[in-house]
């Protein structure tokens, strides 16, 4: 495989290899003349959800033609030639192909495409996942090698070192790209890229001392690391970029030892604290980089940056508000002191793909790492920490490199409800996903499909995230219900009926802001229809009732003051509270009932996303 | 639910105008019933212990019918008085000063005042930003470390593009590398911005 980078021809940099790896010396790049790499993957789109027997719809990017080259499409959907995708899908499964693009201009190149179709019910959603929090069974082979480069962001020619972590006996793996946050050496995270490898995954974590500060070095542009790190870690994001490059010539080269190591159709990029500000900027141009995902460690968000919102102060690029749809994983650590709360939040309130993020409860933002001590008030401990981590990244390559749609249930759906180790969100949208509510339209007093009540509340629109740094220009809010009295409501009414019976479940992304957790009182849900049926559902409650919501006093000593998705099962999550049947295909109301037991601790509940899937 | 709440409430029980949700007349089944939902099989939980908590917090009590009772206007943010003790704000490092001391202190009305400007009365929506921007455990986290820099003298402090902008850049180290603090003037009065 060649090569991955669209763009003009150049040459490859020279490369020295350490360890396992000999001299290589010059290697030409072996683009064409049309600017489009010999085997290029192509871009990564993964596609709405569907459903057998569902209407389905999604579109790929317009102005461009589209024609199936290979794989195939679930029965009952169809390709048109504008990218276009309509029918009704008559088959479950994951469904994989390979697009054949041809562009205005007469650029021909290839895309990729991933639809998953579930049954209605969803009912081939598997109850059991695994966990990967153990070490695989696979040893690993670890080797250094240095690489001379140039950065796809300032042109910059740098020497840097990179490690790579292979698990033995297997080719062709997915790759992660890794790159180490400020401060922080690219050998110091030999147990979690460890463990990672030992699933089956490669990981290549890179020095790059151009960007910004390591442990062991001061950065090559003061400029990057002091002045204006938005540069910086841009330019990370170019470093990682070059050295996937090399890294793919290596893989394709058969005189190399890396030859046929690495999958070039999974390729992903990883970062920590300022190397996730780099992911960010890759993610923003995941499509022409042909990654398959994103996984963002503790990271820097671009736009806390003012330079970095469009169009950007040049040389920074611009970030938009909303992220490209390429698979993302992002992971906070609850008690992080040095990025602190929300800098690494704000990415899932501005997902259009599908995206998990993960708060891990106690860990900082250290703790990653095999030796950094811990900066923030970390209650669980660094193997705990990098075990988890370790965890979700083989669940997210496993879900997109390997196609095991079973991980969907650890992912996107209700695999983590009230987990005590974790607060986990999630985006992944179907084309029958039905919002009701996400505060984001100008008007207060309506909702996506009706009306809102309020009894004895104070329900407001704004960002529950404190306006650090520039973020407050993406212009987020949430729903925030302040009590008012011992009961109150919030009632999201539907100005026609809804049809949901055919929707599996009702999710709701929440936090609360009490230093006490959810355990100053109740949260009930209550569903009416057009003839006035009830359907009560009980989140949380004392002793822990209800169970959709973390219990203060669990581990961790967590205040569980991070969003998280309750997911309410529609077949089996409802309770009648009237004599007849709630008609789901009759919906009229949802209500949120607040019941305020202690006065003293509550505070705001905090609901964004509220929708049907 | 306050006095007039209650009072709609039996209003509408005495009309008959709530229906399932209603308080049921003596004698009358109960609103609440076991009875599973939808397609079966529905509510694997206790049903019966569910829903004696539902009545055991009079949840089945409530009106379903919302519109007469409903609060027709958003209520009004309460209002606040400001703290006895306010921050110094006639420059970007009294500010910033004073503001720390108030972390310390604790002093959410004088917080609040200092994230609002002076103008206005402060509003329960001022404390609760500045609850989140200065007294959540992350945000003290954040300030701690400004705090160290203001006390190492490890900040610069820079013109805004604006006449009336000022920059607190605190060089915290770390990966942030530094934390960028928005200052703006209101009249004579300066204001923690971002």
């Amino acid at each position: 495989m060649g090569t991955r980078k669209l763009g003009t021809n150049r040459r490859v940099s020279s490369l020295v290899a350490l360890g396992a790896v000999g001299l290589a010396g010059l290697l030409l790049s072996p683009w064409t003349s049309e600017g489009v790499p010999i085997n290029d993957p192509g871009p990564f789109f993964p596609l709405l959800q569907g459903h057998v027997g569902e209407p389905y719809a999604d579109a790929l990017p317009r102005g461009a033609n589209y024609s199936l080259a290979t794989g195939r499409l679930p029965g009952g959907v169809a390709l048109e030639g504008d990218g276009r995708l309509r029918g009704t899908p008559n088959e479950s499964g994951l469904f994989e192909a390979v697009l054949s693009v041809r562009e205005p201009s007469g650029l021909r190149y290839p895309a990729r495409i991933s639809l998953t179709v579930r049954e209605p019910d969803e009912g081939d959603l598997a109850a059991q996942v695994p966990s990967f929090r153990q070490r695989g069974s696979l040893s690993v082979i670890q080797e250094d090698l240095q690489l001379r480069v140039s950065s796809t962001f300032d042109q910059a020619n740098l020497r840097t070192l990179v490690r790579i972590y292979r698990p033995d006996g297997r080719a062709n793996a997915p790759l992660i790209l890794f790159h180490r946050g400020r401060g922080f050496d690219y050998d110091m995270y030999d147990t979690l890229f460890g463990q990672i490898a030992s699933h089956g995954i490669a990981v290549a974590s890179v020095q790059d001392t151009l960007s910004f500060a390591g442990n062991s070095f001061g950065a090559q542009s003061f400029d990057y690391d002091f002045v204006r790190p938005e540069l910086g870690m841009q330019s990370a994001s170019g470093v990682l970029e070059a050295v996937s490059d090399l890294l793919f010539d290596l893989n394709a080269d058969p005189s190399e030892g890396l030859f046929g190591a690495f999958d070039p159709e999974n390729l992903f990029f990883c970062g920590h604290s300022r190397g996730g500000g780099a992911v960010h900027g890759s993610h923003e141009r995941s499509l022409r980089l042909r990654l398959k995902g994103l996984i963002y460690l503790m990271p820097f968000d671009l736009r806390y940056f003012p330079e970095c919102a469009p169009p950007g102060l040049s040389p920074a690029y611009p970030i938009f508000d909303t992220t490209p749809r390429t698979p993302s994983l992002v992971i906070a650590a609850e008690n992080d002191g040095d990025l602190t709360y929300p800098i690494a939040d704000q990415l899932i309130d501005r997902a259009s793909g599908p995206t998990t993020q993960v708060t891990i409860y106690g860990a900082v933002h250290n703790l990653i790492s095999d030796r950094q001590p811990a900066e923030g008030n970390a209650t669980i401990s660094r193997r705990s920490e990098q075990q988890q981590t370790a965890d979700w990244i083989v669940t997210f390559v496993k879900r997109w490199a390997e196609g095991e749609i079973d991980l969907d249930r650890r992912l996107y759906a209700d695999g983590h409800v009230a987990d005590d180790d974790a607060a986990v969100a999630a985006w992944n949208p179907s084309a029958r996903t039905l919002v009701w509510e996400d505060a984001s339209d100008a008007d207060d007093s309506r909702n996506e499909l009706g009306r809102n009540l309020i009894l004895d509340l104070r329900r407001s629109e704004y960002p529950v995230y404190p306006g650090v740094g520039n973020m407050a220009s993406l212009d987020l809010k949430h729903t925030v219900l302040a009590p008012r009295d011992r009961i109150s409501i919030w009632r999201m009414a539907a100005d026609r009926p809804l049809e949901v019976d055919g929707h599996k479940r009702l999710v709701l992304r929440m936090t609360q802001t009490s230093a006490v957790g959810w355990d100053w009182g109740s949260v009930w849900l209550r569903l009416i229809d057009g003839q006035g049926s009830l359907a009560w559902v009980q989140l949380h409650g004392p002793q822990g009732a209800g169970g959709f919501l973390p219990r203060q006093g669990s581990a961790h000593r967590s205040a569980h003051r991070r969003f998280l998705d309750v997911h309410v099962d529609l077949e089996n999550d409802l309770l009648a509270g009237s004599a007849t049947p709630i008609d789901l295909d009759q919906l009229m109301a949802l209500d949120v009932i607040l019941v305020r037991d202690d006065d003293v601790n509550a505070r705001s509940v905090v609901v964004d996303a509220v929708r049907f899937e | 639910m306050d006095g007039r709440g209650i009072v709609l409430l039996g209003l509408l029980a005495l009309c008959g105008c709530a229906d399932d949700g209603a308080p049921p007349p003596a004698g009358v089944a109960p609103v609440a019933s076991p009875q599973l939902v939808g397609r079966a099989p529905v509510a694997p939980v206790a049903s019966d212990q569910l829903l004696a908590r539902l009545r055991a917090q009079r949840l089945d009590r409530l009106p379903v019918d919302l519109t007469a009772l409903a609060d027709a206007e958003p209520p009004a943010a309460r209002h606040l008085e400001d703290s006895a003790r306010p921050i110094e704000a006639d420059s970007p490092e009294a500010l910033v000063s004073g503001t720390l001391e108030a972390i310390a202190a604790g002093d959410l009305l004088a917080l609040a005042r200092a994230l609002r400007g002076p103008e206005g009365a402060l509003t329960e929506d001022d404390t609760a930003a500045a609850e989140l921007r200065f007294l959540a455990p992350s945000a003290r986290a954040f300030w701690a470390r400004v705090a160290r820099a203001v006390e190492d003298g490890d900040v610069d402090w820079i013109d805004g593009e604006q006449p009336d902008e000022a920059w607190l850049v605190a060089n915290v180290g770390g990966a942030a590398g530094s934390y960028r603090i928005r200052l703006r003037r209101e009249g004579e009065t300066w204001v923690l911005a971002s």
